[in-house]
């Protein structure tokens, strides 16, 4: 009997010990989730790799990686995001797991910028699902993603491909298939500038890269301006003014005439940012709307 | 027995609901995150223990994390407050002392320098940071009599020694150019202050724009009289052009030998940084 009293003793003392260290490691996680659920995405990041440092177990380990990138992206810190999502070992996840991983990984990659990496994402995603039930933000964000690349055929198939995986859309499919083919139809698409084209055109022409850009005004005013300075360069000559005729006439308009390119140059790689930037916010805001 | 046993329980339990980290696994944890290269998380983990523990590798850690995050005041602060009996001493104070010679704070660098409690191995190492801080001073005198003279050098300093002694040359010989010169020059001969200076490029520039309004007006003044409203305002414009060029070239000395003097600084750091990151990395 108390042989037995004595085992009873020993074994609870090794299951405190035991369990202290997994108590520990679960007050972490605890402790990670309230700061998270209160906002303090920065100390709960740092909660999560306190139990990934110290926990031996494996069961958590993805839940809790991808817990820490959700405290970065919260905190607009899609690189650290990025980082820590990469960390997961995707190898040995079910399917669900993987897809919700690069769901989320591509969608750090387009915020961070980075749409190539983004777009290996979803490729591997597509790779992995064959092609088929891809979620719908990842749709989205392949979406997104196309229209930064200027690939427009492959956006728009892509958003055809979001509205027929949409259970609410089916009724109304036709309507919004039109309105997607009318945003993708040619003469919606942005019309940029080529900038090699504006350049050459102000070099022949001053101003005339500007009204390419649809800067009248300026195109124009820039046309007057040059034209000025170079009569003034002839009429000071043919009145016998050489050095006058030569430098404020010549030398000023050589001036006007090179700062011209360089500002027709800036001008058409704004215009086409601008549109650029235009037509994705407009894709955007119609596709975010269904 | 049984109350034995519920006491044994109810101490588990307590031990279970009290479990926390201790304040050596808390360290290990924030060197793991600077490992990572999280220093802001490292610093607020370091932060947290600041009231429970003063002990060095708190220092130790809070400075180096300061120091990836480029707060070198800060870091320099923290990393001094490292104790000889710990085995990150040597490191921090070096580089604790490097940090205040970053922030040209070189009294502060050289007090933290000469009071290092040292090995034989690291006296050459300490001889060459104070000569370093003597460039960086411009002590010339100073950086002739603390800098490495003897052939016996260690490997790690070998490069770094000559690139100093390059350097002192460099300042050694260099005539700092004077503002008042570069302005006189520039009235005799535009754009001639600028090239003085060192801005050839920018002083031609200067002299073919002074002399072609230059030409303009005389050109002007000849044929149409100095009262001609193009004489007056091409005249103008040459004045404008040719004052304009004097202050310039003043100024241009002003920002070469600042800009030398920056060059040669960031040089020295350079050469006294590289010999810290090989010995204790």
């Amino acid at each position: 009997m108390k042989w037995i009293k004595k085992y009873y003793l020993i074994f609870i003392f090794l299951c405190a010990i035991s369990s202290t260290s997994k108590g520990q490691n679960d007050s972490v996680l605890l402790k990670a989730d309230s700061l998270f659920s209160i906002g303090k995405y920065k100390f709960a990041a740092i909660e999560y790799e306190r139990f990934l440092y110290f926990s031996a177990e494996e069961q958590d380990l993805l839940r809790t990686l991808y817990k820490k990138a959700q405290c970065y992206k919260q905190l607009s810190d899609f690189t650290k995001s990025c980082k820590t999502l990469e960390r997961i070992n995707l190898f040995r996840e079910s399917i669900e797991n993987y897809t919700n991983v690069k769901k989320e990984l591509s969608l750090s990659y387009y915020l961070d910028n980075k749409l190539q990496k983004a777009q290996m994402q979803i490729t591997q995603l597509r790779h992995k699902l064959k092609n088929k039930n891809l979620p719908n933000e990842t749709l989205l964000i392949e979406i997104f993603i196309l229209n930064e690349m200027k690939q427009w055929a492959k956006a728009q198939e892509r958003a055809k491909e979001y509205i027929s995986n949409q259970a609410s859309l089916k009724d109304k499919f036709t309507v919004i298939t039109k309105q997607i083919d009318s945003l993708y139809s040619k003469k919606n698409l942005p019309k940029l500038k080529s900038v090699e084209k504006a350049e050459n055109l102000s070099r022949f022409i001053p101003g005339a890269g500007q009204i390419y850009c649809g800067k009248i005004t300026e195109g124009s005013f820039t046309f007057l301006f040059n034209g000025a300075f170079l009569a003034l360069g002839a009429q000071q000559i043919l009145t016998k003014f050489y050095f006058t005729g030569y430098t404020a006439g010549f030398g000023v308009l050589h001036k006007t005439y090179t700062g011209n390119m360089s500002r027709t140059r800036h001008l058409a790689t704004k215009t086409n940012h601008y549109r650029h930037n235009s037509f994705n916010e407009s894709i955007i805001k119609y596709m975010l709307s269904l | 027995m049984k109350k034995i046993i519920i006491l044994v329980l109810f101490c588990a339990l307590s031990l279970n609901l009290l479990g926390q980290y201790s304040i050596k696994q808390r360290l290990e944890f924030a060197h793991h995150l600077i490992k990572s290269n999280d220093f802001d998380e490292a610093l607020l983990e370091l932060n947290l223990l600041d009231k429970k523990t003063n002990s060095d590798s708190l220092h130790y850690l809070k400075g180096w994390s300061l120091y990836s995050l480029k707060q070198l005041e800060s870091s320099a602060q923290s990393l001094q407050k490292v104790k000889p009996e710990s085995s990150f001493y040597h490191k921090s104070q070096f580089f604790a002392a490097y940090n205040y010679a970053h922030t040209q704070n070189y009294n502060d660098a050289k007090q933290v320098l000469l009071q290092i409690e040292l090995n034989q191995k690291l006296v050459q190492l300490k001889n060459f940071e104070i000569s370093g801080i003597a460039l960086l001073e411009r002590d010339l005198n100073t950086y002739e009599t603390s800098r490495l003279k003897t052939t016996d050098i260690l490997p790690s300093l070998q490069s770094e020694v000559v690139n100093l002694n390059k350097l002192h040359a460099s300042i050694k010989n260099r005539k700092p150019k004077k503002m008042w010169l570069a302005g006189l020059m520039s009235a005799v001969v535009p754009g001639s202050g600028k090239i003085y200076a060192g801005k050839t490029g920018e002083g031609i520039a200067s002299m073919l724009m002074v002399t072609s309004t230059g030409l303009v007006t005389w050109e002007n003044h000849r044929k149409l009289g100095i009262k001609n409203f193009k004489t007056i305002l091409f005249g103008s414009i040459f004045t404008i052009f040719y004052v304009g060029n004097i202050y310039g070239s003043v100024f241009s000395v002003k920002i070469s030998n600042e800009e030398f003097n920056h060059e040669m600084d960031q040089k020295i750091l350079f050469n006294i940084h590289i010999p810290l990151r090989n010995i204790f990395n």
